[in-house]
């Protein structure tokens, strides 16, 4: 059902206002699954090997892992813009510029970039104090909320884009 | 000094993070290129998440169990009953899931402002056939994949899960507008 979910709020995206705009939305969401659920299972395998103790030691670790986290979802949403302009002009595909492509990708990167490694590190938190193994309960929470998150993320920067920059 | 250090993460990660995002762009031109028709019957696109989504977990079950077999070696050959049973199973499961989720689309479309504009069969065909052959497709990576890391004595549990969520998102747009391409709306 939250697949269903996400599958509407994909069919209110202006794809004909912005032409091009579908061309990034596999691309995000597999970023984000890609970078999320990594996220999710090296904070499980730092709980499991002691480095991560929610007890005592865990901010420098934890800040580590975002700050890479966050890193590579801003350096690779670009990137994805940039491809997902490059490949349009290469096929002579109709789109929107380039400007459009690398901040809708950033916008929507960043912000659910944020909210996911917030997630993450709530979801093993809460793992750790229920005694539950983390690796369990990462990944599933993560991937199907990552999707929805990150499909509201994009809407919610397509619009914005859409009405700043006419 | 901390375990973990943002300069390794960023370094270990971002080749495999590009690869798979110019995959996924190439499949966004896909998409692209078939979009009038995708606007024209707009609940094929609220099909595109439920069809991933499904395939990649029919694929994980299936990968997960492949890979347990190879290591516990009940499983040792492409000709192995054992291997049949478990394909059988899945592509019996895969036609199974998503012949009830067509139904749902179809039930809760209404409630979600998406009109269905098109011949009732050729609706449930369009999603029960691209589904079996996504099952179907990922199964064979899955199989390849697995086969080839065992032989190379690499742990299977550590390749197939990456490649098929990379190739199975891929595989299921490729399906679903393929089969909307052959089958017509």
């Amino acid at each position: 059902m939250g697949e269903i979910l996400v599958g509407s709020f994909f069919g209110q995206l202006d794809l004909e206002m912005l032409p091009g705009l579908i061309v990034l939305v596999p691309a995000i969401i597999g970023l984000r699954g890609n970078i999320s659920v990594a996220l999710g299972s090296r904070l499980g395998s730092g709980f499991h090997l002691g480095v991560i103790d929610f007890s005592r030691s865990w901010r420098g670790e934890v800040k580590e892992n975002i700050i890479a986290s966050l890193l590579l979802s801003s350096f690779m949403s670009i990137i994805i813009g940039v491809f997902a302009y490059g490949t349009c002009r290469l096929f002579g595909l109709s789109s929107m510029g380039i400007f459009y492509f690398v901040g809708i990708a950033l916008m929507a990167g960043f912000v659910s970039g944020m909210a996911l490694a917030t997630l993450a590190i709530l979801t093993v938190y809460v793992a750790f104090r229920r005694g539950y193994d983390p690796d369990n309960i990462t990944g599933p929470v993560l991937a199907t909320l990552g999707d929805i998150i990150t499909i509201v993320c994009i809407l919610g920067a397509s619009l914005l884009m859409k009405g700043v920059v006419p | 000094m901390t375990y973990y250090h943002f300069q390794d993460i960023v370094k270990e990660s971002i080749g495999v993070l590009i690869l798979c995002s110019l995959i996924a762009v190439l499949t966004g031109q896909v998409l692209y290129s078939m979009q009038d028709q995708l606007i024209a019957a707009p609940v094929f696109l609220v099909f595109v998440p439920v069809i991933n989504g499904l395939g990649g977990n029919l694929g994980s079950i299936f990968g997960a169990r492949i890979t347990s077999a190879l290591h516990l070696g009940s499983i040792t050959k492409l000709s192995d009953k054992e291997l049949h049973k478990n394909a059988a199973m899945s592509v019996f499961l895969g036609v199974t899931v998503y012949g009830l989720l067509a139904i749902i689309i179809y039930g809760v479309a209404p409630f979600l402002h998406l009109e269905i504009n098109i011949d009732v069969m050729k609706f449930l065909l369009i999603f029960i056939l691209s589904g079996v052959i996504l099952t179907i497709g990922v199964m064979c990576i899955i199989l390849v994949t697995a086969f080839l890391s065992f032989q190379r004595g690499i742990d299977p549990d550590n390749t197939v899960i990456p490649v098929v969520t990379t190739l199975g998102d891929s595989l299921g747009i490729l399906s679903l507008l393929g089969m909307i391409w052959v089958i017509g709306i």
